[in-house]
């Protein structure tokens, strides 16, 4: 009896992925690519730029790999406003550095526990004039910032994180970062929304990514836009039992804030591995 | 490194510039509808992700569209948006790692045929050095011969044989590994 090989598994297997996918209609007419082709070959005469073009559209397809909607990857959750877990979208004001407490300047008045967190430095500061945000001009969806050169701001290594009691909705508080944030810590500032505000939520699984669809209630799509226009181009914290799960930059391929009316989808650098878990941090979800 | 720009020796746009297009609109249409498909799964095993595929897919057709004066007379044109397509998505799996968490609005798709399961599929193939999973797909996915293999790849045929050995024994065991329904939450 012959022994079983690999290849037979594998060619079977990538054939009827390629037979499945070869079915999918293209998303757009050629009339439109060949138009599209004709203004960017105009507009953009060397290979420098035919080349970051390309780039662009690659960095798209990358953050799209992060979460575009897949309607039959979604699972509908329930949402209810008691949910189990505590849920809050707040804006990310700094980066903190590691708590240590042996190197920390002593402070006047006792422990920097008890009392309020101090400001951002300037320059840690994750503002949207020091993260720098640029739409790339053509209009693909990419994007370039300077947010991997704003460094955790050192001075809060003297302060703990904020115990999960005092995680309250008014309060500004100091929360560890889960891998699918970035891990670190995180300075961030009174709740825009809480679980109260979500009417539902999706979990979309694909690719191994996990991205969520929050639809709000009326008021909350007002609290929403109010935190998200303060954050454009900044950054905001969705923070589950307090623990800051995932840091999204606000609408970063676009050059001014429109109004989300009620809908945003956060997409992530989660793993498969994560999908579950995240799951069942949606507040109200069985 | 290697093999992401070999087929972007020539400048772009000089011609169009010139006024007029000698290019054969109606000859790319048709390639374009014809070939779309089968492009376009070939990036989606090797990205696991219907939108990026669907981006990169754009992308080769839109440099084949940039040389269709030339490419339109090639013996295999698809072949050549092929390669331009695949050096495409191994340039993406590296650019995967910078991804940044974003906060958009949630604009809704069409709904896709392809199951869930078969980004495990994909998933495999990124695990393997690029050329290897272009190996694979063209040899075991596309049915190309190992000197066909070899001549695009540019690399010898023995070589390729070793790679694809190599490559079926990892996908193979990542299939086997998650060779079960996606989990659903209920």
């Amino acid at each position: 009896m012959p022994e079983p090989t690999d290849d037979g598994v594998v060619a079977s297997a990538l054939r009827d992925v390629l037979r499945t996918a070869a079915a999918t209609r293209p998303p757009e007419p050629p009339a439109d690519l060949r138009a599209r082709s004709g203004r960017r070959a105009r507009r953009v005469p060397d290979l420098k730029l035919v080349l970051t073009v390309a780039a662009a559209v690659i960095v798209v397809a990358v953050l799209v790999t992060a979460g575009v909607v897949h309607r039959s990857a979604k699972e509908p959750v329930h949402v209810s406003g008691s949910g189990r877990h505590s849920f809050s979208i707040r804006p990310v004001l700094c980066h903190a550095a590691p708590y240590a407490p042996s190197s920390a300047a002593p402070t006047p008045g006792g422990l920097p526990t008890s009392g309020v967190l101090p400001a951002c430095s300037p320059s840690s500061a994750l503002t949207a004039a020091n993260i720098g945000i640029s739409p790339d001009a053509d209009g693909v969806g990419g994007y370039t910032s300077n947010l991997g050169s704003i460094v955790p701001d050192g001075a809060l290594a003297a302060y703990p994180s904020t115990p999960g009691a005092q995680v309250t909705a008014g309060a500004t508080v100091l929360l560890p970062g889960e891998p699918g944030a970035g891990g670190g810590r995180f300075v961030l500032g009174p709740a825009g929304i809480t679980g109260a505000d979500v009417a539902s939520a999706t979990v979309v699984r694909q690719s191994g990514q996990v991205s969520i669809d929050l639809h709000l209630t009326p008021a909350g799509a007002t609290r929403w836009d109010d935190l998200a226009r303060r954050q454009f181009h900044a950054i905001v914290g969705v923070v589950v039992d307090g623990r800051v799960v995932s840091a999204p930059v606000t609408q970063p391929t676009q050059s001014s804030f429109t109004s989300f009316d009620g809908s945003l989808q956060i997409s992530g650098s989660l793993t498969a591995a994560q999908a579950g878990r995240l799951a069942s941090w949606i507040p109200g979800s069985r | 490194m290697g093999d992401g720009a070999t087929l972007e020796e020539h400048p772009e746009g000089q011609r169009e510039d010139r006024g007029m297009d000698r290019r054969d609109a109606v000859g790319f249409d048709a390639f374009y509808t014809d070939s779309w498909g089968r492009l376009f799964a070939q990036a989606y095993v090797l990205t696991g992700d219907r939108e990026a595929a669907k981006d990169l897919t754009q992308e080769a057709l839109l440099r084949a569209w940039r040389r269709w004066d030339r490419i339109a007379g090639y013996d295999d044109p698809e072949g050549w948006t092929r390669r331009v397509l695949h050096n495409l998505c191994i340039e993406s799996w590296r650019r995967a790692t910078a991804r940044l968490a974003v906060v958009r609005l949630a604009t809704p798709t069409e709904s896709p045929d392809i199951p869930v399961h078969h980004h495990e599929l994909a998933e495999a193939m990124r695990s393997l050095p690029g050329r290897q999973a272009r190996a694979l797909l063209l040899h075991d996915g596309l049915g190309l011969t190992v000197p066909e293999t070899a001549a695009e790849l540019d690399a010898p045929e023995g070589t390729v044989r070793s790679w694809l050995s190599r490559s079926r024994k990892i996908v193979a065991a990542h299939i086997e590994q998650s060779d079960q329904p996606p989990v659903r939450r209920s």
